[in-house]
């Protein structure tokens, strides 16, 4: 019941309402002001940033691949290219099945009709949607069979490339909302996992290179596929790689080799002239590719960082061995980019940037040549009885491994004054291991580099170079003479001996053949051990391997090709640094030298002035060092690149500071060894007694030294089922390394190392290649080969003092 | 004249005769023509923001807007009284329609679900929707109650009213739609405040309510819950919401921001809107497309616009001379503005999004003619005037 007194007057209600309203409207207008506050805020404070993201997302981005580098020998001749060609990328909807279920519920609905599908419940609706469902994924499959078929790759193998594909973009979405997810945990505490929206990464709406190296005509097939298609796939320009030297043909001039070995022109077809050194491209990405560079990386603070030469799931080119796997990331460049602004259709392009082209030292034509010397039909890298010889009543020694067996080996060559590379070949290749059976392989492994990976007992080889470092240290005159008597400890003692010393030579001793006490050229052409195990024993042990340090030994030379791998535990910590690609060799450790030191064990310490025991280097040290004697000491190690590259760490320098007259003996007991006949690199004896020079080339001066390396015991599996059969003992590893230049001239142009593995006798084994290689440098024009330019040699007489007393005996 | 008040029996027991013309006079000018004015500028400015990406479009909301004129015509010529004495009529069918939309076998070509949401009955070939016109109703509804201040002085009164209120309120929220429904709250609020509540009673049930609001965050449907959590995100700088849930308040924030001071034109703004894909462009997120079109400035027209629809409505009130005419006004005015508000609010990312639209601007023909008659009700309060006052009429 309303009671008069609770009606207020009229005047007094109207000013109330006023009141009221007049709270109301100021409320009213402060919600208002706050909203203008912030419009506020966001047009005319950030406006631009808004602009500018808005209009962000009128570009539509594609990618261009990457140009890779060229590769080129000295005389820029192409070693590796890339040449255009096409690639078939898929749309990553396509590939796990998404492009289906994206496309059922429209397709579904525009074929119902609008009207229709509006009054649909959900049942019907979604039988609708599962019929169309099994039409599109019916489709999918006609057309990835159809892009299949066009670029001719199997069914299967494309539904595999596809899986590889899922399973990498998979992996990287997880690292991604990982990532994310921790840097939201950061942020905002541990409640961050229930809220966290694993939204979908990039590459999950992006296409992917499931197949490259498409001719031409596979190409305009696919785009018609695509264009009749949308959404599924697409066919992108990009490059393939070529290699003009993997195959080669030479013809052989036999004149000049082992009479045996003789015959008319011999064509030979090589296979991959250098492929150890330039290597190859792989078309797989790596998981370890998409951690090293990914092509999206979310960085420390959540932001996403495109690099443009980075790796993406699916295909591409990417260097798997040699050079190109070395020099990865300067040969790959990176990629360019178009953006097409989607409203007006203007396109702007960044091409892409072209890979850095890599000069390399060698000369192909060389490395061709001398590779073509290793060819089984050739015959001078298979065991020959010329190799181990015939004995006193006419038999022939036994070959350790067989008759006509294919051997191991490797050459180097090396330009004394630039130090560059002339060739670096090493057998076998690894396109002839590709035609290995699987037990071949596993013997002869052809996928070392036997020039620079393989470190085996120098052998005599190492004597020129023990001589000046005797002379540096003071510890033996230049001139100074050694009595050669068979043997270094006691008469009987089994080690210390001369290689004469032996029953087959009637035990004889270089003093009894020269009447007298040895100096370095007798010693080295003859290759007395005595004379150099007591240099080494004057020396010592410290001293000596000093010296080969100094010399390049026991270090990898950094010519080019190492490659940091970085190694990584399963959890991705780095455990080490492991510089792949080039073997340092061997030489006594400190521990080592201080046992040698703690016993007095001077057999060990005499054996390393011969070149056996703890020392082992590679053929590529063995020219190095050659050619820094050549030099007189300077130091400049061997290099494989003209190119410069960032990345390479800082060279050797220095000169050794030999002294000048020892040098000159020590190079002319090397031209003794070769070019006078009772050098050990003299001649070859065959079955009937006849003699052959060894090195036979025109015009030219070689000085080398010869050696024979004992080598351990191999096991050998004869019926290729995967187990040994026998052991094979008293092997031997043949060494031929020296130097060559014109005769006119008479200094040293070039350092030649050969070494044929468990080849025996290094003279008569590695000897006649190495004389071949000489004849190529010749036809190559590194030398000039005119016989009759070449002066007249005298034997040079000791002069001065330096008669030693033998001290082989003393304790 | 004086109104001769008789005592002996309550005001709203006695019949009134609707030839009864003694106490009102019609006259032309009066403060209904400001709203008037404002929803006209706002109607047009809405034709010319859908133009900009669906020209089509505008020309159907030209076609509404006729429509919509014509309605109005009709209904501002007639005498509020009538209104008065058919309100609860008329809410009562108004709130039948709403339930009828929930009874689950109608047949689909009466009720015709569109995205999951029963809204609309089909009439002939349009499409009316119940809750549009329940606003009004339900406006006119709580006048005619609240006239008289038995009902508004008592706290049974105040919640007798919530009562009431919550019907159209839980039949639109079972819809489900949750942007109506608030409307309700504040308007009722404002409605009682200038009906003369006591504001102790306001105050309780407004301590209430806040303590309730959050309590019925687990009631709210999953879409709505994530949406205000959306809003608090984004709110607190959490830029994860921004392309899920908070996408669409996230283009839209970005696209009015866009504009910048003084817009970017028709071209360019319909194709940033085209590609950054604004969802709802002609309907829910219609003032972002103005702002990227016409700048800050084209936003702070729909608001003087907007305010200036409110104040006009006020200012009828204040000048009407029958509490029912005051409390139409007030409530109308209320809820149009208060409609614009959380619309654009929640365009600029200051509100949970919802699905509520702009009133006049946005796309819709049943919004746009359910407006138009509302406005034509204020003119009718206006137009028909009580000489002095009547607390009672």
């Amino acid at each position: 019941m309303a009671l008069d007194s609770d009606r207020p007057s009229p005047l007094r209600a109207t000013s109330m309402f006023e009141r009221r309203m007049l709270v109301v409207g100021i409320v009213l207008a402060l919600a208002l002001g706050a909203m203008f506050t912030r419009l506020f805020t966001l047009s005319v404070v950030a406006g631009g940033e808004h602009r500018a993201l808005a209009e962000s997302r009128l570009d539509r981005t594609t990618l261009l691949p990457t140009v890779r580098g060229t590769i080129t020998d000295r005389k820029g001749r192409v070693l590796a290219q890339s040449i255009p060609s096409y690639d078939l990328a898929l749309f990553y909807p396509a590939i796990n099945g998404a492009w289906v279920d994206a496309r059922a519920v429209g397709a579904a609905r525009r074929e119902a009709g609008r009207a229709a599908w509006n009054k649909m419940g959900p049942a019907e609706r979604e039988a609708r949607i599962r019929a169309k469902q099994r039409e599109l994924q019916a489709e999918l499959d006609a057309v990835l069979a159809a892009a299949s078929a066009a670029a001719e790759l199997a069914r299967p193998e494309l539904a595999a490339r596809m899986g590889d594909v899922r399973t990498q973009v998979e992996r990287k979405a997880n690292a991604v909302w990982e990532a994310r997810l921790e840097l939201e945990r950061a942020k905002y505490g541990e409640a961050a996992e229930e809220q966290f929206d694993a939204r979908p990464i990039a590459e999950q709406s992006e296409s992917h290179v499931i197949a490259t190296q498409l001719p031409a005509k596979a190409a305009f097939a696919l785009r018609k596929l695509a264009d009749a298609h949308p959404g599924i796939l697409e066919v992108q320009d990009s490059t393939r790689r070529v290699y003009p030297w993997s195959t080669a043909s030479i013809q052989l001039d036999r004149r000049s080799m082992p009479r045996p070995l003789r015959g008319d022109p011999l064509t030979l077809e090589l296979a991959g002239v250098a492929d150890h050194l330039i290597g190859g491209v792989r078309e797989e990405v790596w998981r370890e590719d998409l951690d090293r560079r990914p092509f999206r990386a979310v960085g420390a603070d959540g932001e996403v960082a495109t690099d443009l030469g980075g790796y993406r799931p699916g295909r591409d080119m990417i260097g798997s061995r040699g050079i190109e796997r070395t020099y990865e990331d300067l040969l790959r460049g990176t990629r360019g980019r178009t953006v097409q602004r989607l409203d007006t259709g203007d396109t702007t392009r960044a091409e892409p940037a072209r890979g850095t082209d890599i000069q390399l030292t060698l000369d192909i034509a060389l490395q061709a040549h001398v590779q073509s010397l290793f060819m089984p039909q050739v015959g001078l890298a298979i065991t020959q009885q010329w190799h181990h010889g015939w004995d006193a009543s006419g038999d022939p020694k036994p070959i350790p491994l067989g008759y006509h067996v294919p051997l191991n080996g490797a050459v180097v060559v090396l330009d004394v004054d630039s130090a560059e590379l002339l060739a670096m070949v090493s057998w076998p290749t690894m396109s002839a291991g590709e035609a290995f059976t699987d037990a071949e392989r596993t013997q002869r492994a052809p996928a070392v580099n036997r020039a620079i990976e393989s470190a085996l007992p120098p052998g005599s080889i190492i004597k020129p170079i023990v001589y000046v470092g005797a002379v540096r240290g003071g510890v033996f005159g230049a001139d100074e003479r050694v009595e050669c008597n068979g043997h270094y400890f006691g008469a009987n003692d089994a080690f210390g001996r001369c290689w004469i010393y032996r029953k087959q030579f009637s035990f004889a001793t270089h003093s009894q053949k020269l009447g007298g006490a040895l100096d370095v050229e007798q010693a080295i052409s003859r290759s007395c051990n005595i004379f150099f195990y007591t240099l080494a024993d004057r020396m010592g042990i410290d001293a000596l391997t000093a010296w080969y340090r100094d010399f390049g030994l026991g270090q990898r030379l950094d010519i080019g090709v190492s490659r940091r791998e970085v190694q990584l535990d399963d959890a991705g910590n780095v455990t080490g640094v492991r510089i792949a690609g080039e073997a340092a060799g061997h030489l006594p450790s400190e521990a080592e030298a201080e046992r040698i030191r703690r016993n007095g064990d001077r057999v060990s310490t005499v054996i390393s002035g011969i070149g056996q025991g703890l020392i082992t280097w590679t053929p590529l040290q063995a020219a190095n060092a050659y050619a820094t004697l050549a030099r007189g000491g300077l130091i400049r190690d061997a290099d494989l690149l003209r190119t410069q590259v960032s990345g390479r760490g800082p060279r050797r320098t220095g000169n050794l500071m030999l002294d000048p007259h020892a040098c000159d003996r020590a190079l002319e007991g090397l031209r003794q060894a070769v070019e006078e006949t009772y050098g050990t690199g003299h001649h070859v004896t065959y079955e009937d007694r006849s003699t052959e020079n060894i090195i036979n080339a025109p015009g030219v001066t070689v000085w080398a030294k010869t050696g024979t390396a004992q080598a351990p015991a191999i096991r050998v599996d004869d019926n290729a089922d995967g187990t040994p059969d026998r052991t094979v003992t008293g092997l031997e590893h043949g060494w031929f390394v020296g130097l060559v230049g014109d005769a006119a001239q008479d200094r040293p142009r070039y350092a030649i190392a050969v070494v044929l593995e468990h080849g025996g006798s290094g003279g008569k084994s590695a000897g006649p290649i190495a004389n071949q290689v000489i004849r190529a440098l010749i036809a190559e024009g590194y030398l000039d080969g005119n016989a009759a330019a070449r002066p007249k040699r005298t034997v040079p007489t000791p002069t001065g003092e330096g008669w030693v007393e033998p001290t082989g005996g003393a304790g | 004249m004086t109104v001769l008040v008789s005592n002996s029996l309550p005001r709203s027991l006695r019949r009134e005769r609707a030839t009864d013309t003694r106490a009102s006079s019609r006259a032309w000018m009066h403060w209904a023509w400001l709203p008037a004015a404002a929803a006209l500028g706002l109607s047009l400015l809405g034709i010319a923001a859908i133009g900009t990406t669906e020209p089509g479009l505008a020309n159907r909301q030209f076609g509404f807007l006729m429509v919509g004129l014509m309605m109005a015509g009709f209904v501002g010529a007639q005498h509020w009284r009538w209104m008065r004495r058919w309100a609860w009529l008329l809410f009562a069918v108004n709130v039948a329609c709403l339930a009828f939309l929930l009874v689950p076998f109608v047949p689909d070509a009466v009720v015709r679900p569109r995205n999951g949401a029963r809204r609309w009955i089909n009439v002939g070939s349009l499409d009316f929707q119940p809750s549009e016109l329940v606003k009004l109703t339900w406006v006119l509804a709580m006048a005619a109650w609240l006239r008289t201040t038995a009902t508004v002085k008592r706290f049974e009164g105040v919640l007798a009213t919530i009562l009431v209120t919550a019907v159209p309120m839980a039949l639109i929220l079972l819809q489900p739609d949750l942007d109506s429904a608030v409307l309700f709250g504040p308007t009722l609020l404002v409605m009682l405040l200038a009906a003369g509540a006591r504001l102790r009673h306001l105050a309780i049930v407004a301590c209430i309510a806040l303590v309730l609001a959050p309590c019925s965050y687990p009631f709210l449907q999953k879409h709505q819950r994530d949406r205000i959590d959306a809003l608090f995100a984004q709110v607190m700088g959490d830029t994860r919401v921004n392309d899920g849930i908070g996408f669409q308040a996230n283009r839209a924030v970005t696209l009015a921001a866009a504009g910048g001071v003084a817009g970017a034109g028709k071209e360019e703004a319909g194709t940033l809107i085209h590609y950054n894909r604004l969802p709802e462009e002609h309907t829910d997120m219609i003032f972002a497309v103005i702002a990227c079109r016409w700048g800050m400035l084209g936003a702070v027209a729909v608001w003087v616009l907007g305010a200036a629809y409110a104040f006009g409505a006020f200012m009828v009130g204040l000048r009407a001379g029958t509490m029912f005419g005051r409390l139409v006004a007030v409530g109308i005015g209320s809820m149009v503005f208060l409609q614009l508000l959380v619309n654009t609010g929640m365009t600029i990312g200051l509100l949970p999004v919802t699905g509520m639209t702009l009133p006049f601007v946005s796309y819709g023909g049943s919004s746009l003619v359910a407006l138009w008659i509302t406005t034509a009700v204020l003119f009718s309060i206006a137009s028909r005037r009580v000489r002095g006052f009547d607390l009672d009429a």
